[in-house]
């Protein structure tokens, strides 16, 4: 049993955050909110979603698994403007999931999701961790997309950088005055597509706060809580192997 | 030895351009073949073919081509059918075809005698057209790596054609003023018209809202490219495949290798032209280039031409039809055989040629890759240095090694 009522633009976070990463994903449904964990088809970036029941106006929830189509589920929310009460259900008799949005009503039919398997996440020990504005990252990140395909993110005692390009460069320090906090036991220092990097920051909204974590030759992990706190999302994105 | 002086010593006798067969003995001995028939006037069945050509743009030439013959001649204007054939066989069929000229304005397209030409492209299958020319045709060959070559010509005065039954599927889209060019291009190719039909109905400004007269060159490239991105984002709502798969075709003496990756789409051609293949005529060495896009596709033409969007053609289809998505590198090994220039046909056919193979099958990149080196004979760090997604692969970690 399914059932949330709340603002339009929650479930577009919903949408924008997940589908960053991949369009096809299983909604596991509970009584204490919603849960996606998500890998793209290559394996190299995952997304994390929790909601709180608390970010919607109703919920009702037993344990419930749906396989969602975010591309169907976004061509009717789109129709909605932000501040529209919008409703979702899941009609088990039909197994669809009934949308509505005012006097509209979508029906969808769901992925089957015995073919999506709970993910496993790594178990992860990090050696930094950084704190700052989404601006501030978001700004290192366009500017790195100028001059190469790769970024370099490095966390020392007092301060984390970011560095991309060889013969055009972009560099951007960060001192640990310069950013919201800085915990790194050792120099941290890792590679990343700046094809994947950049599509996640798509999920990243203006003002949120992001928790970078970082490692050696290790994935990132970049965590935020967005929906007025009742939503925390991680994404985690494998690191590449330095270029000979 | 400057270069220009080896033809001159050699006259086709001597080898000393190091190439398998003379080039310009090639294209003279099929002139042979068909300039005893031409005069000012010809009789002939027309596959149907149209040719408009690109000098002087937007102010060009179209006209009809041609054979000295009557009969069906349809194979003469289908790449589609050209598989198995020597190059001599092929550069025989196209030096046949008469190309008649005929002055327009790419605009210009609902003029009486412009329309008439035009809908020559509409035809069903082979028939007879009477041309009466200003003067005897002309000598001239058009080679390039685009188009298919084209052979003599000779400026129209006067041509007659005889009653011909229209391709349903054409006409239905000719009538269709109100359906835009790329959703017309589709349309024919989602029914099953080949590739060659569909670009030169586009080249005859028979598809589309505004429609006008598009060179041939330009019309090949833009029906594949038109096509392939269709496939492409149909494929990317598709699995990717869960194995590296490597598939291989051997014809006019270029070896093509394709290696699908288990990954999203990307996409990359390379090619590698031995000393005196027609690409490479001076180098000592071999020269090797690639284009390539990753998931989203490429804002720029691909600087390697017209054979990028050719062959992305044939792997789209081919992943269409398996309804999986995959990354593709294609790569191909000219080897000094390869002396004229046949078109981008060469490179679509044999790739959907390969693909229609039965592929091997690998867990491992470093295996698959182990697989391609032994049919080539450029050794794969050159291949894997020139290939931006074979690199990308190597170095791209997946999450699952962290678990």
């Amino acid at each position: 049993m399914f059932e949330a009522k709340g603002k339009v633009e929650i479930f577009k976070r919903i949408v924008e955050v997940v589908s960053v990463i991949v369009n096809e994903v299983k909604f596991n449904i509970k009584d204490d909110g919603f849960h996606i964990k998500a890998v793209d088809p290559a394996h190299v970036a995952m997304v994390e979603l929790n909601i709180a029941p608390q970010a919607f106006n109703e919920y009702n929830a037993e344990d419930t698994e749906l396989g969602v189509d975010l591309d169907k589920m976004e061509s009717i929310i789109r129709l909605g403007k932000g501040n529209d009460e919008m409703d979702a259900t899941y009609d088990e008799d039909s197994e669809r999931l009934v949308i509505r949005i005012g006097n509209l009503v979508r029906k969808m039919t769901l992925l089957d999701v015995s073919t999506m398997p709970d993910l496993k996440i790594p178990n992860l020990q990090f050696p930094a961790k950084v704190e700052l504005l989404a601006d501030d990252f978001l700004l290192g990140i366009r500017a790195a997309q100028s001059v190469s395909d790769y970024v370099v993110l490095t966390a020392e005692k007092d301060s984390f950088e970011l560095s991309a390009g060889t013969q055009e460069e972009i560099n951007q320090k960060f001192s640990k005055e310069q950013l919201l906090s800085l915990e790194c036991k050792d120099k941290s220092r890792s590679l990343f597509s700046l094809d994947y990097l950049s599509s996640m920051m798509k999920g990243i909204r203006s003002g949120e706060k992001l928790a970078i974590f970082i490692g050696n030759d290790y994935p990132v992990r970049i965590e935020f809580e967005t929906l007025d706190g009742n939503a925390s999302v991680a994404y985690l994105l494998a690191p590449r192997t330095e270029i000979e | 030895m400057r270069d220009s002086y080896k033809c001159i010593l050699c006259r086709g006798g001597r080898n000393l351009c190091g190439k398998d067969f003379c080039p310009v003995i090639m294209k003279n001995r099929a002139y042979a073949k068909t300039l005893p028939m031409l005069s000012d006037e010809l009789q002939g069945s027309t596959p149907p073919g149209i040719f408009v050509g690109r000098y002087g743009y937007p102010k060009v030439y179209i006209g009809p081509l041609i054979p000295p013959y009557t009969g069906n001649t349809s194979q003469l204007d289908t790449p589609e059918l050209w598989y198995g054939k020597s190059i001599e066989e092929i550069v025989s069929f196209r030096t046949s075809l008469v190309r008649g000229e005929y002055p327009a304005r790419v605009d210009a397209i609902e003029q009486k005698d412009i329309r008439e030409i035009r809908e020559l492209a509409l035809a069903e299958t082979s028939f007879d057209l009477h041309a009466k020319f200003l003067k005897k045709p002309n000598m001239r060959i058009i080679l390039d790596d685009n188009s298919q070559p084209f052979g003599p010509s000779a400026p129209i005065e006067k041509l007659e054609a005889q009653n011909f039954r229209a391709n349903p599927l054409l006409e239905r889209v000719y009538y269709d003023t109100d359906l835009r060019a790329v959703d017309g291009v589709i349309e024919l190719y989602e029914r099953g018209a080949f590739i060659s039909q569909i670009e030169k109905a586009f080249s005859a400004g028979l598809i589309g809202k505004k429609r006008k007269l598009v060179p041939t060159r330009w019309s090949i490239t833009a029906v594949d490219d038109t096509v392939s991105k269709a496939l492409r984002e149909e494929i990317k709502g598709y699995e990717t495949i869960d194995k590296f798969l490597v598939y291989r075709l051997d014809a006019l003496d270029n070896r093509w290798q394709i290696l699908m990756l288990p990954s999203t789409w990307r996409y990359e051609l390379i090619e590698a032209w031995y000393p005196k293949t027609l690409w490479n005529p001076y180098s000592s060495k071999v020269e090797i280039f690639g284009d390539h896009e990753f998931y989203e596709g490429r804002k720029s033409y691909a600087a390697i031409g017209g054979c990028y969007y050719a062959s992305r053609l044939a792997i789209t289809e081919s992943l269409c039809n398996m309804r999986r998505q995959a990354g593709a590198v294609v790569m191909r090994e000219a080897h000094p055989g390869y002396v004229l220039p046949v078109g981008v046909w060469n490179v679509r056919e044999h790739v959907r040629r390969a693909l229609s193979s039965k592929p091997e099958e690998f867990d491992t990149l470093e295996q698959a890759l182990s697989y391609v080196s032994q049919h080539f004979d450029i050794p794969l760090k050159r291949w894997i240095d020139t290939s931006a997604i074979i690199k990308d692969m190597k170095a791209q970690r997946r999450i699952d090694e962290f678990i």
